[in-house]
Parts: C-alpha cells; structure tokens; sequence
C-alpha cells in the first residue's frame, strides 16, 4: 500500500509538472582552440563560451580575462579580446597578446569568468630542432622498380605535420628554373626513430601521384619527364606533445565529438604550441631518374 | 484448379452476397451474416471489408438468412439454395430510436473495449463518441484515445504506435497508401468520420495480407457515395469547416462522393486565443463507385491532404515552416465468378507524400530539408470459402522512390535519391475449426531487388471464443524496406526524411500479442492485452555532436512492451463510457564505432523519444435534457528528450590552422542521449450538443472546450534554442452542421 502510494504521489507530481526540467550545467565552462607560437611575439586563441543556446556568440566583450603564466619562470601575461567576423557573419572572439615564447618552455592558458569559473590548458612548446637529411634509401618491392625515399630525422621532435614540398626544378625545353610548392603530405609518412621522429618522403610515390601532371606550371612541361630536380624542400610544423592525436591519425569526425584530443580542463578544444621549420637538400640526379623526373639536361 | 474448384461447387452450395444499407447502397463491412435451419445456426460469419459474405459446402435445402448489424433493423430471409453458387443481396434499414436500443448481436466486433489481439475495427459512431471541437469528429481523435497510440499531443500528425515510429506504420485508404496523413492539428486527419466505412488496425498485429511496416496498419475503406438519393452536408468549427456532397450519377449503379475540409484557425481560434497555432491543412476526397451487375464492383479513389505550419514564432532563434502534403489515388476492381465461390479484388494506386522545413528567420539562402516519396502499388487478392473457413492469397508489386534534400543548418546540403521494388506472395487460411475456435495461419514471402534476398515473414492468428470469454492471440516477424528519420535530437521533431535502408539491412521486427476479453452483461465489455515485440535491424540516425539531420545511418535494435486495459460501458439510455491504461516500455541500442569514443562502448543504450510509460484514457457520453454531454480526459507520462548541456564552435587549429580564418563548426555538447524526460501531458475536452430538425434537414449545435482545465501542455522543445512550444491552450469551440435531406 505504501508503495503505492508513492506511485500515486510521483505520477501525481510529475502530472502537475509542467516545466522542462533544466539540465545540469555543463562541467565545462569555455571552449578554447589555438596554437603558441614560440617563433612570433604574437600570439592568439580564440575562446567560445559553452552557452546555452546554438549560436549564442555575441559581440560584446566576453565575461572572460585570459592569461598565460609560464611555469618555469612564473612569469603571466594578460591577453586581450578582440571580435572576428567571420564568413556568413559569424562571430568569435579572438584574445591575443605580444609575448615572446621559450623553445620547450611549458605555458599555463588560463581563462577566467567573472564568477572565478575557469578554463585551462598546459601546453608543451616544442623545443628548436635542427632536422638531419638522411642518407636516400632505395628498395625494390617489384622487380625492375626502385623506390626512392629521401629521410630526414627530427631529433626531440614529438609531432610533426608536414605543411608543403616545394620542389626547386628546372624545366628541360627552355632551360628555366621555376619553384613549385605541393600542399599536404600525402606521400611522406612520419614514423618514431630514436627518440625523436623520421619524415620519410617518397620521391616516386610524388611522381606516381600525377601531381605534376596536373599541376605543371607557366605552362612549362607535360610531367615530370620535362623536369629535372635541383632541390627539394619541406615545411613542416612542428608541435608539442599536445598535437599528437590520440590512436596517431588526425580524424575530424571523431575528434568532433567534445571531449576528444584535448588538452583543456574545465572545457573543452585544444591549445598547442608548434612553429614551422624547413628542411631542405639536394637530391642526387640518378636518384630522381629512379623516381621519374628528367635527367641531366643540356643547358645545364 | 479452378474447373475442379467449380464442380465442388457445384456438387454442395455456397451462398453469397452484399449486405448493404436499404436507404444508400452504402456496403456494410463487419455485419453479422446467420444461416439457420429449423433448429440451430448452421453457420455464422461477418462481412469482409467490401460488405461481402459468403458461405460454402452447404447442403441444399431451406434456411433462414439473418442479418444484423449495430443501428440497423435485423432483416430474415428465408433461402431456398440448390446446389451450386447463389447471390443474394441483402439490404438492411436503419434502426429508430436511441443508439443504445439500436445495439444488437454485433457489439464485440467493435468498440473500445472490442481488441482482438492488437486488431480493432473502428466504425463512424465509435468516431462520433468521441468529444471534438468539429462535430463530424474525425478518426485521429479516435486512435489518438487508444492506449498503445502515442502522440505529441493536440498538434504534430504523427502517431507512434506500440514502440514503433510514425513511418513504421502503414495507413490504407481503399488500398492507397497515404504516409503522412494525420495534419498538424492533432484532431483531424484526411479521415473525416463522414468519409469512412469502417477503419481496420492492427497495433502490432498485421495478417499477410499486409506488410512493408513493422509497427501497425490502419486500412480504411472510405463510405461509397450514396447509390440512391442525393445527400450534403456542411460544417463550421473555430478550426475547420467542411462540406460533403454524394449522389446517384446512374441510380442504385454508380455514385459519387465528394468531401472537403479547410482549417479555419485564423479566422476562427485566432480570435478566442492569443497563441493559436500557425497552421493551415485541409483535405479533398472523391471516391466514384460503380456496381454495373452483382458480380462486378468498380472503385476510383483520389484524396488530397495538406499542412502548413510554423513552430515557433518569428521572434524566435529558430522558427521553422513545415509543409507536407500527401496526394493519391486508387483503382479497386472487386470481381465475383458466377460459378466458383471466390472474391478477386485488384487494386492499382499511386501516391506520393512531399515534405519541407524551412527556417523562417534564416537568410533567404539557407537550405531547406524536403523530402519526397512516391509509392505505386499494385495488389491481386483472392478470396476463397471452404465451410466457415476462408483461404485469402495475393500477389502484389510495390515500387518506392524516395528522394531528399537535406540542409543542415550550418552544413552543406546533402542529397539523396534510392528507390526499391518490393514484389512478393501472401497466403492465410482462416480455419474455424468449431467450438468458437478459429486459427489463421500465414505466409508472406517477398523480395526486394535492391536488397537481394527473400524474406520469408510468418504470421499466425488464433481466437477462441467461450460464452462471455474471448481469447485472442498473434504472432508475427514482419520487415520493412523504407526508413523514415527523423531529427529526434529536437524533441517532438516533425520533420521525416524517407530512404531505403542499405542493402542486406532491411528493418524487421517479431511480435507477439495476446488479450483476453470478457462480456459478461450486453451493456459492459472489459479486455486485457499484452504484447512483445523485437526491433532488428532498425536504422536509426546517427548520433553526433553536428546540429544538423542527416541520412547518415546507424544500426539500431529495440524492444518494445506493454500491457493495455481497457473497459466500455453502454446503457440503454444512450449513455457510454469507455476507459483504458496502458503501460509501455521501449528501448532501443545503437551500435556504430564513434561511440566508443564518446561513450566508451560501440553500443548505446537508451529509450526513444516515443517511450511513454503511462496513457490512461476516459470518455463519457451522456444525454442530458435533450442535449448530449460529452467529455473526454487524456494522459500520457513524458518522453524522453535528449538534453544539450551547452554549444560551442569546433574550431581546431592542428595541422596550421590559424583561429583568425577559421570559422569553425556549431557544436552541441549533448549528455548521454534521451535522458531527459518532457512533463506529463494530460487535457479535457469536453462538449454539449444538441440537434435540431429544420425544413427536413437537421442543424446540429454543439459548444465545447478543449483543454478544459488549461492545462500547459508542450508541443514542442527545440533544445538548440530553447525554445518551448505549448499545444492549445483552453479554447472555446461553438460548432454548426446542417445535414440534407
């Protein structure tokens, strides 16, 4: 009987109710995104409040102080907010500062409301490194084909993103130099060597790709025949431990969901630090050959 | 076969027939055929859905013929059959008097109270017992009392049935499938009480004849135009007004019927309430019969339904237009052999359902989701008699194509077109097999081209019936090839987007029903039902951190449980009662590999928006001083809603990304889904009417509230935005209905 009367009295309740119940607060108060760069006195991340509606950003100056302390010297810096538009009329709120960050150097990014709620993130600056180009290496998985792979070692390095491989050509009809950059990285694959991380660029798998082909420039050259190669060079960002992405692959689809890859307390999104380095060297001409390219030409 | 089915018939008797109503022509599915000799009923069977009753292997010699049916004077024959196949028609008149005398033998073939293991055949005055704010009521206000039938209320068009969704049920008008035919304003449907012969559903209990859903069928048979005399009738509510004309166009050989409706709101409740609902829906119906001889029957069906409504005022974050409109029509050809005692009906039809939703706020540019399916049927059935035993069979084709275009609000506009040709055989016997028990074995074996395999679906249906006790049981695997999605991350979202489910993943699912009924005085009728159900293979959206609806899939399994009661009284003096409860559980799991990461399992569990655990139902009808008192009180325990902790903007910048040109995507920062629950739903109707004879028509008056008590009741609760939507709030309704001749 006295159960149900507690049923009776629940249902009763809950009849009467005519409320949405709110949820409870999120357990994260801002959504920062960024990265530190220690090779440029200016640095900037944007902040997003988890607010309670879609779209909520507003213009007006957010109800957020943002600071960065570096925890080896306890030194903090103030950051100041500033309003982006964005396409389609979007806003956000970009906080920035001019302060110069140590190589290596770990900085504190603090994000504070007015009621003292906080958001923050420890964020691992890499330290300088100077890349090694390492001898070629050729295989030969098939037979009577040769893969050229042209590594370089990145000693402390802990995640590397190559940006862009721009190749210093010279073009066999007219005898000119031209320089032509490929973004991306499809055909070079990062690996742990040592300590530190080996970029293996695979020479033939460039040509393979028909990038050339498709992209032949001054409308020099039919592919890579037409081409001979004086140089090729790599730029490559260079993160803090922060960047790596959880299972080794960048997935936008599943790092969507919040709470994934992330280095943020009290919120969510991430905060890196990372500055672009190149490497560049000189391929052996029988190597690029090997890989497809034009030999020696006559101008030369 | 068919010779050797011939000289059977004519070494016995069989005797077969149309009953119909003496005044109109009108056929009368469901009415009580008797055949009696000197001492005992030889043989008792109901009408099937065209009016038709046959009976076989008799022996010749004399009878008597009875034929009731609930309103109508009992009509006795006495038969003199030879050996061989006679037709012999029957036609009944109506009954004078109050409906309470007109009750007769038939009542446990329908009415509240009358389920029969998920089945329930609705007719017109179990529609009318029903409180509406429009006088002719209509048959969503009807199912939308049936425990079981979950709706979002006085206003959404959808109804999810025993756990299953809105487009897991499958809705007939004289065999033309109508997928969206409910309108916005939970009262009405493209089914006007005036327009419908009888509506057959089956809550999770469907025979082979039917199939392509898993969750339910509603089969309406829409009322033949007047064979006879010219009739009209007209009607106006503070929501709607209709009119509908039928005639003769060759007397007692062909008829018309026509009918319309039109909302009314802005000219009508948008005046007696500040926030009435921004919606405009009407619906057209024509059906042409033609009888040219007893053995042939020509139907032509076309109907038209629209809506167009707004959720959510324009001030608001987020208002969206929604638009649908469901259009068909539909060929039934009924054809009787002289010789051999079989029914052959073919039916032909073509329809096609369009829906939109648009943000109203939104620049001019943005996307808008619309969705489209288009259905061709074309159905054989075959009907034949044994004894008080009936085999059906069929073939059918059914052809779907469906096609969508889906703007997120913030993402690109994905599209989508597929279409599947489902082709297949059905056979059930229905064995009475004496003593009150009647077992009805099933087959339905289909194949779906694009989806390769034959599916194989068993049906069986057993009812035993004892003095006042009714036993009634089914079971069933059933499979569906058409999918339906809908944004169920927006609570009560209306908005359906229509594909077919992926190759070798057909939805299925496997039901099992049985209910008790008793009777134990004429005037009260109780029943208790109970039903299972496994959900396979469902596809269900897949759940994601992007505020847009997608045809992305995920594959899904559920559950579905629950217990019905149900009771209903009727007393000689007119006045009814009817009350019911029912309790429900639904689970579902969902299985796909990014929940792992968001949830640390690949499966999810949880309970789908429709999962209401408590509905609970009362109606009374009174008479009361020459006026008729009706009112009627509707709960339902609230749905589970998936709640937004809070948004932000996915904005990363790895890989050399830079946070001044990264605009970034909205994000939704969801907790576990579906674990918020919606408040309890409950209102009153209620209304007094009165009908008055003027100049040998009849004008009937009825005023009335809905939401008596004003209860607050929510529509709908964008959790994007926040932003609540209430259903009708307390409205005042003064009707009219003037009835010719």
């Amino acid at each position: 009987v006295r159960l149900g009367s507690v049923f009776l009295i629940a249902v009763g309740v809950s009849a009467c109710a005519d409320d949405i119940v709110a949820p409870p607060p999120a357990e994260a108060n801002f959504t920062i995104w960024g990265s530190l760069n220690p090779d440029s006195t200016a640095q900037a991340i944007r902040v997003v409040p988890v607010l309670p509606i879609i779209n909520g950003e507003r213009p007006e100056p957010l109800d957020a102080s943002v600071m960065m302390t570096d925890l080896e010297t306890g030194e903090t810096v103030a950051w100041q907010d500033s309003v982006v538009t964005y396409p389609r009329g979007r806003i956000g709120h970009v906080f920035h500062t001019a302060a110069a960050i140590p190589y290596g150097s770990r900085q504190l990014v603090r994000v504070v409301r007015s009621d003292g709620a906080e958001t923050t993130a420890t964020v691992q600056i890499p330290s300088i490194i100077a890349p090694i180009v390492e001898e070629p290496v050729l295989t030969s998985p098939v037979r009577f084909e040769v893969d050229v792979t042209m590594p370089t070692y990145w000693p402390q390095a802990s995640h590397l993103d190559i940006l862009s491989v721009s190749y210093d050509l010279v073009v066999g009809d007219v005898c000119e130099h031209i320089s032509i950059t490929e973004p991306g990285a499809n055909r070079s694959i990062v690996s742990e060597a040592d300590g530190g991380l080996r970029i293996d660029f695979s020479l033939d798998r460039a040509v393979e790709s028909g990038w050339f082909t498709a992209n032949s420039v001054n409308g020099f050259g039919v592919g890579p025949k037409g081409y001979g190669v004086l140089g090729i060079t790599l730029e490559v960002l260079v993160s803090g431990i922060d960047a790596r992405p959880p299972g080794g692959t960048y997935n936008p689809a599943l790092f969507f969901a919040p709470g994934q890859f992330s280095n943020v307390e009290d919120g969510f999104g991430l905060v890196v630090g990372a500055y672009k380095q190149t490497v560049s060297w000189v391929p052996d001409r029988q190597l690029t050959t090997h890989a497809g390219f034009g030999g020696r030409f006559g101008c030369e | 076969m068919l010779m050797g089915t011939a000289r059977l018939a004519e070494a016995q008797v069989t005797v077969r027939g149309f009953v119909s109503v003496a005044t109109s022509g009108q056929t009368l599915p469901g009415a009580t055929v008797a055949l009696e000799d000197t001492s005992e009923t030889i043989v008792r069977v109901a009408t099937d859905g065209n009016g038709l009753y046959q009976m076989s292997d008799l022996t010749p010699g004399r009878y008597v013929l009875r034929v009731s049916f609930v309103g109508f004077q009992t009509a006795v024959d006495t038969l003199a059959l030879v050996a061989g196949v006679q037709h012999h028609d029957v036609t009944l008149a109506e009954a004078t008097g109050s409906l309470g005398e007109a009750v007769v033998t038939d009542r446990r073939s329908a009415g509240a109270a009358s389920v029969r293991a998920g089945f329930q055949r609705i007719r017109p005055n179990d529609i009318r017992t029903v409180p509406s704010p429009d006088i002719s009521g209509d048959l969503a206000t009807y199912l939308t009392t049936l425990p079981g039938v979950v709706t979002s209320g006085d206003q959404g068009g959808q109804l999810f049935i025993r756990g299953g969704e809105p487009t897991q049920n499958l809705t007939l008008l004289d065999g033309i499938e109508l997928v969206q035919p409910f309108h916005l304003l939970g009262f009405y449907s493209a089914f006007p009480a005036d327009i419908v012969a009888t509506a057959d559903f089956y809550a999770g209990s469907a025979p082979a004849r039917y199939g392509g859903r898993l969750s339910s069928v509603l089969d309406v048979t829409a009322r033949t135009g007047n064979l006879e005399q010219y009739e009209a009738s007209a009607s106006v509510s503070p929501l709607l007004v209709g009119a509908l004309a039928e005639g003769p166009i060759r007397k007692g050989r062909s008829s018309l019927l026509v009918s319309g409706r039109r909302s009314v709101i802005d000219q009508g409740a948008a005046h007696l309430i500040s926030d009435a609902p921004d919606f405009v829906f009407g619906d057209a119906l024509a059906k042409l019969t033609m009888v040219p001889n007893s053995a042939n029957r020509f139907t032509l069906t076309g109907l038209f339904s629209t809506d167009t409504g707004g959720l959510g005022d324009s001030e608001s974050v987020r208002p969206t237009a929604l638009r649908y409109t469901t259009s068909g029509a539909g060929l039934r050809y009924v054809y009787l052999p002289s010789r051999i005692p079989i029914l052959a009906e073919v039916l032909v039809s073509l329809s096609e359902t369009r829906s939109s939703l648009r943000s109203i706020a939104a620049e001019p540019e943005s996307p808008e989701r619309t969705s489209r399916l288009t259905t061709s049927r074309t159905d054989v059935n075959l009907t034949y008699s044994f004894g008080a035993s009936v085999l059906r069979g069929g073939a059918f084709v059914h052809y779907v194509d469906t096609a969508s275009e889906l703007g997120g609000l913030f993402d690109g506009v994905p599209s989508d077109r597929l279409n599947s040709v489902e082709f297949g055989v059905n056979a059930e016997p229905e064995l009475g097999l004496g003593r009150g028990l009647q077992v009805t074995p099933g087959l339905r074996l289909t194949s779906a081209l694009e989806q390769g395999a034959v599916s194989l679906q068993p049906r069986l249906r057993v009812e035993l019936e004892r003095g006042i006790h009714r036993f009634t049981a089914a079971a069933g695997l059933y499979r569906q090839p058409v999918v339906g999605l809908s944004d169920r991350r927006d609570a009560t979202s209306l908005f359906t987007a229509f594909t077919i489910a992926p190759r070798g993943r057909g939805m299925r699912s496997r039901t099992i029903v049985g209910s008790y009924g008793i009777h134990p005085v004429a005037w009260f009728e109780a029943s208790v039902e109970g039903y299972a159900t496994q959900l396979s293979g469902l596809s269900v959206g897949r759940w994601s951190a992007v505020p847009e609806l997608t045809t992305q899939l995920a594959q899904a399994d559920g559950a579905s449980s629950g217990a019905d009661i149900r009771v209903e009284a009727r007393v000689r003096s007119g006045a009814f009662a009817s009350a019911s409860v029912g309790l429900a559980r639904v689970a579902y799991e969902a299985t796909d590999a990014t929940y792992d990461l968001w949830y640390g399992t690949e499966t999810l569990r949880y309970h789908p928006p429709h999962d209401r655990r408590l509905q609970a139902s009362a109606i009374a009808n009174v008479p009361l001083l020459g006026f008729d008192l009706a009112a009627r009180w509707q709960f339902g325990s609230g749905t589970p809603y998936s709640r937004a902790l809070g948004f932000d903007v996915y904005a990363p910048t790895v890989q050399g990304g830079d946070v001044y040109t990264q605009t970034g995507t909205p994000r939704v920062i969801y907790e576990r889904p579906y674990t918020g629950r919606l408040p309890a739903y409950h209102r009153l109707d209620v209304t007094l009417q009165r009908a008055f004879p003027i100049r040998g028509a009849e004008l009937t008056a009825q005023i009335g509230a809905i939401n008596a008590y004003d209860r607050r009741n929510l529509l709908a609760f964008d959790v994007f935005t926040l932003q609540r939507v209430n259903q009708l709030p307390l409205l005042p309704t003064f009707s009219l209905r003037l009835e010719t001749p």
